[in-house]
């Protein structure tokens, strides 16, 4: 009987996990470039499986059932999203999911870490620095920081990823490719994903850019919503049956055991 | 918890609520002349780890993904669109356009301007009572360097040719007579401009000091008189952008209804 209170309420935590994940992911449905999280539940092992206690006492029966669930520790899902033109010149939308751009965040007493973005929302600083919208310098394909004469005339992004004034290349976007980047790659907000391990970046010769355009978020907004829903009311089902368990197990100790 | 799920949702419904403000405001502006639409950027928030990346199990199996938790949403910033509008035809010869990113600089009161000095796209010049070009906003700041076209009856017609030169032709007529030269700034970086109202933008530490010049220079751009920069805002795009960001707002309020149902749920669990 209890072990059945203990599945349930693994299905709680669970599900409410779940809710929380997809909340943030309808929270950013609007976020250019945002990319959903993954929040996938897995079957637990029964304890004495978990556990790998042979000596204890087994309940063939109740080991059938397993150990409820937990959640499956997964990244974001990173396959490309729409891509909605802007006409902006400083706009820009990679169109295959494994490609990113490159920037550099800063971190505080002049310290700075690489990290990718897929917002393409591109402005210039006062000093010509080409920044990201949330501030972070955006580098050239030297891995460098681009920076730009902006006196010198009207800036845009073609096609190929270049930078261009008055009709001449100045200086290329340094985008790269990512193999597998959900296994690579976190969010660490702010638009960015930070590397989990080493430096994966891959240098991209051939990738496909729309220019004046961006890439809407990775969310979609009706999906995100049943997801919402769903999650919890599967938190909600299991909390009932709690509660069931709960009425059997007094039915058990105060009905069925009572002495006259 | 689902209290996660309840700020995220929370955020969301607070940026998006930016987010029209800024559309409105947007629409509302979409016959100012001179008009700039603003966008909204917005950038997830910090994530909540759960489990680190690349924690070992008891196998001594690297777990190769992550477990974290967004905790929501919030505006970057606002970014203007500084696409020059198209030119519309007004006949009005103190009417100017820039085809260019240069901006027409003028005097107004310390309260709006550290420096006395604001820009603006919109080219709507008249002339005040003492001769002097005004722009035609609310206040009537003065051009800068001010530009005298003298007293009513000396002056038959005024033009502005395309290098920016402002030519009077005296009643009893003969050759045009310069009074002054209408001079631009451009900024390095636009978008740290400050609206301050009145089609006036000034100058901030991002933006970068003006860089001053003549129109028909660099990327100044020539100056077309008897003609407005119409606004910028493109209304359907702006509509759609809307019903976007409203339905989307819609969304994140059903997220927190089911949050506090979750809530509801597991509060009740416990029996009395």
């Amino acid at each position: 009987m209890y072990y059945g209170l203990y599945l349930s309420a693994s299905g709680v935590l669970a599900n409410t996990h779940r809710q929380d994940v997809f909340a943030n992911n309808l929270a950013n449905v609007e976020t250019a470039g945002f990319k959903p999280m993954l929040a996938d539940v897995r079957q637990r092992p029964a304890e004495s499986v978990e556990d790998r206690l042979p000596f204890r006492d087994r309940q063939p029966l109740l080991d059938r059932l397993g150990g409820g669930v937990l959640v499956e520790p997964r990244g974001a899902a990173f396959s490309a999203a729409a891509v909605n033109e802007t006409g902006r010149p400083l706009d820009a939308a990679l169109l295959e999911g494994d490609t990113f751009f490159s920037v550099e965040v800063g971190l505080g007493q002049g310290r700075t870490q690489t990290r990718v973005t897929r917002n393409g929302q591109f402005v210039t600083d006062a000093q010509g620095f080409l920044r990201t919208s949330n501030g972070h310098r955006v580098l050239g394909e030297d891995d460098r920081p681009i920076q730009l004469d902006t006196g010198a005339g009207r800036i845009e992004i073609d096609a190929r990823g270049w930078l261009r004034q008055n009709g001449e290349d100045v200086v290329q976007l340094g985008v790269s490719r990512i193999d597998q980047p959900g296994g690579q790659l976190r969010p660490a907000g702010d638009n960015t994903f930070a590397f989990l391990a080493d430096d994966p970046r891959l240098p991209a010769d051939d990738f496909g850019l729309a220019p004046k355009s961006l890439e809407a978020s990775g969310a979609d907004p009706i999906a995100t919503l049943m997801q919402v829903v769903s999650s919890s009311k599967s938190a909600m089902g299991n909390a009932t049956m709690m509660r069931y368990q709960d009425a059997m197990i007094d039915r058990a100790v105060n009905t069925l055991g009572k002495v006259s | 918890m689902a209290v996660a799920a309840l700020h995220a949702a929370a955020s969301g419904m607070n940026a998006l609520s930016t987010k029209i403000d800024v559309l409105a405001n947007n629409l509302a502006n979409v016959n100012t002349d001179g008009f700039k639409a603003s966008r909204v950027n917005f950038e997830d928030m910090l994530y909540q780890q759960k489990v680190q990346p690349g924690v070992e199990n008891d196998e001594g199996a690297r777990n190769p993904g992550l477990l974290q938790v967004g905790l929501g949403v919030r505006v970057s910033n606002t970014q203007f669109d500084f696409e020059i509008g198209s030119p519309r035809q007004t006949g009005k010869p103190t009417d100017v356009y820039i085809e260019g990113d240069g901006f027409f600089r003028v005097s107004v009161g310390a309260d709006r301007s550290p420096d006395g000095i604001a820009y603006t796209r919109n080219g709507a010049f008249f002339v005040n009572s003492e001769g002097n070009l005004t722009l035609g906003s609310d206040r009537g700041p003065l051009l800068d360097p001010p530009i005298n076209v003298g007293a009513a009856d000396e002056v038959a017609s005024i033009r502005i040719d395309p290098v920016g030169r402002v030519l009077v032709t005296p009643p009893e007529g003969g050759e045009p007579e310069e009074v002054g030269q209408i001079e631009l700034s451009m900024f390095v970086n636009p978008n740290g401009l400050m609206s301050v109202g009145g089609n006036l933008y000034v100058e901030s530490d991002i933006s970068g000091p003006p860089i001053d010049g003549e129109p028909d220079t660099d990327a100044f751009g020539a100056l077309l008189s008897q003609h407005l920069e119409s606004s910028n805002v493109d209304p359907v795009t702006e509509l759609v952008t809307l019903i976007r960001a409203q339905r989307a707002f819609e969304l994140n309020s059903q997220t927190i209804q089911a949050a506090d149902e979750t809530l509801r749920v597991v509060s009740n669990l416990r029996r009395f």
